[in-house]
């Protein structure tokens, strides 16, 4: 894999990111009740954010054929649906930060943010309906069926991440790691994405299959980069360092170092990960992380990162194959560079 | 009880549209129940396709017609009117129909093969049995997947030749390819047995991933034949990646070997539109979706073509650019803009490659006029159909929707004409000549019949231009009292000036005259001393398209000669014609010098197209610096016949026959994407004593041709008397 | 003698051509795509860069994602629309929105009546001819994989019911949602029941058509009252 960074993603990140946050906006009402509702529903859409998961939704659909406005709507949809979980996930997670400012829960308190949430993924249905006078009456059906598995396959994942936290699970492979993954942040942030936009553009002739392996790999890849930087992001990452440690929220290395310790190692983690987050201490979080540097598992973290990375651009060639060469065809395969050098 | 009187229809028009209505709403099995009357503006029928005699009673047309072999309704209602009229063979050399009408014997698109000629494209698609206008067999001709399948199979057969070309050209570079096919060969076939058979062999086909081979590919085509089979049980969605195992395979095979050989490219390039069309096809779900072809119309061809990964260079060949010629698809004129609706082109394409009988193409033995409407005319006089001359429709009124019952739909209260002439001693117009005993239109009114008829010569009246709108008289037609039903059969160009009522109060027919857009064409017509062998054109005779802009349609029409009458006869004729834009400025079109100006603009062009473009297909019509030999032409008034006027003066151009088809009545009517869910249908009953009839009304084909005004008139007057019915218009029902 | 009247046109029994001449139509999950019917792919060779965690984490990511296919093209056709393919689309869209509504932790009444207004689609933008159109024939879907119905109506006017069960239903637990009409003014169809027959295996189906009730077609599904998973769909259509 080449080691130097693109330009053109950023570049396709943008111009995409752009058109869909200008169409998100004219879905997203601006009336009242503005301080309970309307103004939260803008609020995390309005911080930016990469516009990953709608460019890549725009990018599968022009590469199999379709026009920039077919897959507009979609993308908007998913970016609601993306940025509704995320007011989810923070409250879950007891996140304080969001893309550099606090959560919408602590802005707002848990019950209206939570509406908000709910509100988001209802809405983000206006758009996925309109399709119908674009793309017409059997495509529209077939994507809101893809939304709904991808609904299912998220809540599920979440249930399994929330799970070993509730029950203390620490003994988990890296098989049900990436199980839950899978399920949980491969299918939102980069498996629906491609496979609806392909959807659109070969308007549902072509096994999507190979695209949910290509999506696996490469939201994996993502997702394990994530963590990383969680680990070792510096001031210009939105979020704590080390903020997972503190959830204890259960990442390939997390598990990994789990793995490699000692028994007495292994009884301290799990007694410090069975309390919840207002239990644990600076010193406990600093010990985990030092556990993990003694087991070398961000390098190993990385390692596996770079050889999902690698499955991924192997199942893309197989997509790409007989596609013409443009932009959105480079761009797809540059993602998988991309997930795993950003910072 | 009093006697039922006969219900009076007003036919408002002499085109094909309004010509069959009338054909149908006074057939004798009527018994007369309703009495037509047809109002024409000017001297002589046929709306666009009219045609007159000129000096030495040569014909002049606006364009060029030809019939296709699958203008079926079009067919049977000439069939029948030669049937009724019984000409007298000894006294008219067209007494049936097929005096009038023969097989076009070659169309070509312009493209040369390796020997020079140009290559007969259309030689690949056999025409059907019988003749068109035949009664049709009951197997049902015009399911998509029968057409399907019949793309498969011609699929096949161009691969054939692609593979015969290969073998006989025998490049290394064939060779060497074949040799690099992998090891994993589809092998010779076996034979299918049972109805898993195909699927089977499908599947495993679809496992390997790619046809290695042209012998392989051709059998896989079969398979995809043997699908698409009326009792098949193959479901759609695998025959989808068939088709792309095909399209991907054959693409790698093919592409590199065509590269350098015109006529196997051309092969190509038809295989690469078949795939396309195909893939297109099947992704799009036509073949169960409600709306058949017209779910794509919303595409253009050439972009749906794209789409479903037909190449640049397919897109690009004479194929498609003739297909886009033949129609004048250009919007506003302009070359830059062709646009054609998807579904509309590939149904017309389907048709016409598929479902045409006796010859894809039909030519005429005389001018259109002569050959169509003239007997029209005779048969339509002879069962009682009356005719106004010289009245041009001005406006159609509604009823004010005050006073309308309630309940009561709105309706036509009254036309308003402009009479523009009358006929001395109030007797009926009579507007044929004779021509050597066959019964044709003049190029100019007989002024002799007219009251102030030598006025209206010296003035040059021109009674068929919007732009000369003089008169004698008006007159109002009343409903009840004159009309009891109308049939509006004038050109979609000119509902803008007649129909501004429904314009206002009718969004539908605002939104009609919007977005269904029209084109001028211009034409000319040419007489040569020479033959076309001695022009340097050593092939048959043919009709030839995708050639130079502009007029870049070219028919060789020699074989009307014999129907003029010269002192000395041209031993050529050759007709050109295309579309012609619209000026830049509309605020251009209301000057009244402005059907002058175009005139000239289209004889600077022709003259401008002879210098410089004629040479490509007659080298020896051009001197030696490389201009046209204007002493070619020949003149019908000269004084000493064969006598040669010195070369070099274009001033002998003034004596040929050109036109700037600008009439708003005249312009030719486009299929947009997107513009056909525009059209109004005859059916349609809002206005419930109006109908409308053209090309321009949703009349299933949806696009402008004599077949969709035929079928058009036929829907017509089905609307106002239940007959024909509509099982009975041939390919009305169809994908 | 005396004034003659104005004629009026007689409104032609049609005015749209006939385009639908399909005689192929699909008999496996043709909606969800074609993963049913394409031969299954050789397996993808995998790259392995050296050894160590890298390739055995790849190794390991192909088992997850096989092993995650495999099992969801089981599912998939258990869960199959078949009932779908054949109907048309506005149905599909209101129930599969309530379906997705159902995963969602909480739902807001409020929302969901605004969700259901969006739903309501607009005949005019279907571009199929209006109500000529039949309910779905079952247009090839075997009739073998249907259950057996025996259907009594109780009506005045002539009534055509249409329906379609998935095979081994539960005759015990069976209703139908009240059908409607695309119309929103025309009222819900809900006098209707399934029952087990006396014949072991089939099921009775009860309509009775209030004499009120406006001509036109209703629609809606069948389901399986004990886990809401839907088993069928139902079509009456009401003579004028």
């Amino acid at each position: 894999m080449s080691g130097t960074t693109s330009s053109l993603v950023p570049a396709i990140l943008r111009e995409y990111g752009d058109l869909t946050r200008a169409t998100l906006a004219t879905y997203l009402p601006s009336r009242e009740p503005r301080r309970y509702l309307y103004d939260l529903l803008s609020d995390y859409p309005q911080r930016g954010g990469k516009m990953m998961r709608p460019s890549m939704c725009i990018a599968a659909a022009r590469l199999f054929g379709a026009q920039l406005e077919d897959a507009i709507n979609t993308a908007v949809a998913i970016e609601l649906l993306h940025n509704a979980l995320l007011i989810h996930d923070d409250i879950e997670d007891g996140s304080e930060k969001r893309r550099g400012r606090p959560t919408l829960h602590l802005l707002h308190g848990i019950p209206l943010a939570l509406n908000a949430g709910d509100t988001l993924t209802l809405m983000s249905f206006r758009p996925l309906l309109d399709n119908r006078v674009r793309i017409g009456e059997r495509l529209t059906l077939r994507i809101i069926e893809e939304t709904e598995r991808m609904a299912r396959e998220c809540a599920e994942g979440q249930a399994m991440e929330l799970g070993w936290r509730r029950y203390n699970t620490t003994e988990i492979g890296d098989a049900d790691y990436l199980e839950m993954v899978l399920k949980k942040t491969c299918w939102l942030s980069t498996i629906y994405p491609i496979r609806v936009g392909a959807l659109i553009g070969s308007r549902d002739s072509i096994d999507l299959s190979p695209l949910l392996r290509y999506g696996f790999f490469l939201g994996a890849a993502f997702q394990i980069q994530d963590d990383l930087l969680n680990l070792v992001g510096d001031d210009s990452y939105g979020k704590e360092v080390n903020g997972d440690i503190w959830e204890g929220k259960r990442t390939l290395m997390l598990i990994h170092a789990n793995r490699r310790s000692t028994a007495k190692e292994r009884a301290r983690l799990s007694e410090i990960l069975c309390r919840p987050r207002e239990g644990r201490t600076l010193p406990e979080v600093r010990w985990i992380r030092k556990l993990m540097d003694k087991y070398g598992c961000t390098e190993y973290g990385r390692k596996i990162a770079h050889g999902l990375a690698g499955a991924a651009l192997h199942e893309y060639s197989l997509i790409s194959a007989g596609l013409p060469d443009s932009r959105d065809k480079t761009f797809l395969e540059q993602m998988v560079t991309w997930v795993i050098e950003r910072n | 009880m009093t006697e039922q009187k006969p219900i009076k229809v007003a036919v408002i028009g002499g085109g094909c549209a309004s010509i069959s209505a009338a054909f149908e709403l006074s057939r004798p099995a009527h018994k007369g129940k309703y009495q037509v009357t047809i109002y024409q503006l000017g001297w002589r029928l046929g709306g666009k396709g009219a045609s007159g005699r000129g000096p030495a009673n040569r014909i002049e047309e606006h364009g060029l017609h030809l019939w296709m072999g699958s203008y079926e309704n079009a067919f049977r209602l000439i069939r029948e009117c030669y049937a009724e009229l019984r000409r007298d063979r000894r006294k008219c050399r067209i007494a049936d129909w097929r005096d009038a009408f023969s097989p076009a014997p070659f169309i070509g698109l312009a493209e040369r093969s390796q020997n020079g000629a140009y290559w007969n494209f259309l030689s690949y698609f056999p025409p059907g049995n019988g003749l068109p206008g035949d009664p049709l067999s009951e197997n049902d001709p015009f399911t998509i997947t029968s057409y399907l399948a019949r793309t498969a199979s011609i699929l096949r057969t161009l691969l054939l030749a692609v593979q015969a070309g290969r073998s006989s050209r025998s490049s290394t570079k064939a060779s060497r390819d074949t040799a690099k096919a992998r090891p994993s060969d589809q092998s010779s076939s076996e034979s299918a047995e049972g109805p898993d058979e195909p699927a089977k062999r499908i599947a495993r086909l679809l496992g390997l991933g790619w046809i290695a081979t042209t012998a392989a590919l051709i059998e896989a085509v079969e398979m995809l034949e043997l699908a698409f089979a009326p009792r098949s049980i193959y479901p759609i969605d695998g025959l989808a990646q068939l088709l792309e195992l095909i399209a991907a395979s054959a693409r790698r095979q093919l592409e590199a070997i065509v590269e350098n050989d015109p006529e196997l490219l051309v092969l190509w390039q038809g295989i690469d539109l078949a795939m396309a069309s195909m893939r297109g096809i099947l992704r799009f779900g036509l073949v169960s979706d409600p709306r058949g072809f017209d779910a794509i119309n919303d595409y253009d061809f050439r972009d749906w073509l794209r789409m479903n990964g037909a190449s640049e260079r397919s897109l690009e060949s004479p194929l498609i650019r003739g297909a886009y010629d033949l129609v004048f698809a250009y919007e506003d004129g302009d070359y830059q803009r062709p646009r054609h609706g998807a579904g509309v082109a590939l149904r017309g394409a389907l048709r016409m490659l598929f479902s045409s009988r006796g010859a894809i193409f039909w030519k005429m033995h005389a001018g259109m006029g002569d050959t169509v409407f003239a007997p029209m005319y005779e048969v339509l006089k002879q069962r009682g159909v009356a005719f106004k001359f010289f009245h041009r429709l001005e406006a159609v009124r509604l009823a004010d929707p005050k006073d309308l019952a309630q309940g009561e739909r709105a309706y036509v209260k009254a036309l308003e004409f402009d009479v523009q002439a009358k006929v001395e001693d109030g007797k009926e117009y009579a507007p044929l000549m004779d021509v050597g005993g066959l019964p044709c239109w003049p190029s100019k009114p007989d002024y002799s019949q007219l009251v102030d008829g030598s006025t209206f010569e010296r003035e040059r009246r021109d009674f068929e231009s919007h732009w000369d709108r003089r008169k004698t008289a008006t007159k109002t037609l009343r409903v009840i009292d004159d009309f009891d039903f109308v049939v509006l059969g004038v050109g979609i160009g000119a509902i803008p000036y007649v129909c501004q009522d429904f314009i206002q109060r009718d969004q539908r027919w605002n939104d009609m005259v919007t977005h269904l857009k029209t084109v001028n064409t211009q034409a000319f017509q040419i007489w040569l001393r020479d033959d076309m062998e001695q022009l340097g054109w050593p092939d048959p005779p043919l009709a030839l398209s995708a050639f130079v802009h502009p007029f870049e349609t070219w028919a060789d029409m020699s074989h009307l000669i014999r129907e003029e009458s010269w002192k000395v006869n041209p031993k050529a004729v050759a007709y050109f014609c295309s579309v012609l834009n619209d000026p830049v400025s509309p605020r251009d079109i209301t000057a009244s010098s402005y059907p002058k100006r175009r005139r000239q603009e289209v004889q600077d062009s022709a003259i401008r197209y002879l210098n410089n473009d004629i040479a490509q297909l007659w080298p020896k019509a051009v001197g030696r610096r490389g201009k046209f030999k204007w002493d070619l032409l020949m003149d019908p008034k000269e004084k000493t016949p064969g006598r040669r006027v010195p070369a070099g003066d274009h001033a002998r151009f003034e004596s040929q026959h050109w036109t700037a088809n600008v009439n708003p009545s005249d312009r030719y009517v486009l299929s947009l994407p997107g513009s056909q869910k525009y059209r109004i249908s005859p059916l349609d009953n809002t206005y419930d004593n109006l109908t409308i009839a053209g090309d321009w009304t949703t009349c299933g084909l949806d696009a402008g041709c004599v077949e969709a005004a035929v079928i058009s008139g036929r829907l017509a007057a089905h609307a106002i008397s239940s007959s024909p019915v509509l099982e009975d218009i041939v390919a009305f029902d169809h994908p | 003698m005396g004034d003659r009247k104005r004629l009026h046109r007689d409104d032609p029994a049609r005015i749209a051509p006939v385009r639908n001449f399909s005689k192929l139509y699909s008999r496996s999950s043709s909606v969800n795509g074609a993963h049913a019917t394409k031969a299954a792919q050789p397996d993808a060779p995998r790259r392995t860069t050296g050894g160590g965690p890298l390739a055995e984490g790849v190794e390991l990511a192909y088992n997850v994602i096989e092993k995650y296919i495999a099992e969801g093209r089981q599912t998939a056709e258990g869960f199959s629309n078949q009932p779908y393919a054949t109907r048309a689309p506005n149905d599909n869209l209101q129930v599969l929105v309530e379906r997705v509504l159902r995963f969602q932790a909480e739902m807001l009444p409020l929302w969901i009546e605004t969700l259901a207004t969006l739903v309501k689609v607009d005949p005019a933008q279907n571009g199929h001819a209006p109500s000529s159109d039949l309910w779905p024939r079952s247009n090839g879907a075997p009739k073998a994989e249907t259950m057996a119905v025996t259907i009594e109506v109780v009506s005045l006017r002539p009534v055509q019911v249409s329906v379609e069960l998935r095979p081994n239903s539960e005759p015990q637990s069976l209703v139908a949602l009240g059908l409607s009409a695309v119309d929103s003014e025309k009222p819900i169809l809900k006098d209707i029941s399934l029952v087990p027959d006396e014949i072991a295996g089939r099921i009775k189906l009860r309509l009775r058509i209030p004499e009120s009730q406006p001509p036109g077609t209703y629609s809606g599904v069948i389901v399986n009252r004990e886990n809401g998973e839907t088993r069928g769909t139902l079509s009456v259509r009401i003579a004028d």
